[in-house]
């Protein structure tokens, strides 16, 4: 796993993704350790830390943001902001807790210009099924 | 920090650009993290029930326009929640974010109570 912080446009503290392995040309694999202060986590009535369906979706949008990244900065030097275009068939599974760790698979199912699509399954490291979604992330090269 | 970078009052959300998170997102560029849109949504359904619920489906979010401080801050919301006829826990979620009647993203999603 390599650290992802480098191949991302996101800065503390709105980064959700710590590392990640490229695994083939549309396949990696990510890793989040959740932080109880991250911005998407909120505290239930019984005081336990969990990390929101937002943090979920965010932290699967940042890991294909890493993968993107890796090949725009090894090709062109940069890494570019990009955004959420669609998000689709979302279900959860089982909220995460802080202190948890998600690993996330993600398949790229097309590239066209600068929209790349994945599919994405999330688990929490004892191999608990937490999410699974399609999505579509744009590119901002302006 | 406050963990949100918005004020939704009734059908209402102004985007507040000073909050922390946007030096992070992204630095220089300020844009409104999509996903906090999917909370506003939530947050929108849990006003109108009174229920502390949370999203177990989404079936489609389309994002047109991503939400720089050029676009404005005040933004209108459009949604109708719907109970599940046979399970009072369950509701179901058309919900669009406009500003200046121009639609800026649409969400159709099945929230539950926790």
């Amino acid at each position: 796993m390599t650290d992802a912080l480098q191949f991302i446009p996101q800065r503390e503290p709105f980064v959700m993704v710590d590392s990640v392995e490229i695994l083939c040309q549309d396949k990696c694999t990510s890793r989040f350790a959740i932080p109880e202060e991250s911005p998407l986590c909120c505290v239930t009535e019984s005081g336990t830390v969990t990390f929101s369906v937002p943090g979920i979706i965010e932290h699967i949008a940042q890991s294909v943001a890493a993968f993107v990244g890796e090949s725009t900065l090894r090709i062109e030097g940069r890494v570019y902001p990009g955004y959420i275009g669609e998000i689709k068939d979302f279900v959860l599974s089982r909220i995460p807790v802080a202190g948890q760790t998600l690993d996330t698979d993600i398949a790229i199912t097309a590239v066209v210009d600068r929209v790349t699509a994945i599919s994405a399954s999330c688990r929490t490291d004892d191999g608990t099924q937490v999410a699974s979604l399609k999505m579509k992330i744009s590119l901002d090269k302006s | 920090m406050n963990r949100t970078p918005y004020t939704l009052k009734g059908d209402t959300v102004t985007i507040d650009y000073a909050n922390p998170i946007f030096a992070g997102h992204f630095p220089g560029k300020p844009m409104l993290p999509g996903v906090y849109i999917i909370q506003m949504a939530t947050d929108w359904a849990c006003q109108q029930t009174g229920k502390n619920l949370t999203i177990a489906e989404i079936r489609k979010c389309r994002y047109i326009k991503p939400v720089t401080p050029e676009l404005g801050t005040a933004f209108q919301i459009d949604a109708e929640l719907v109970p599940d006829p046979t399970e009072e826990t369950v509701f179901s979620l058309v919900f669009t974010l406009d500003i200046q009647g121009e639609p800026v993203t649409q969400l159709k999603a099945t929230l539950k109570s926790l």
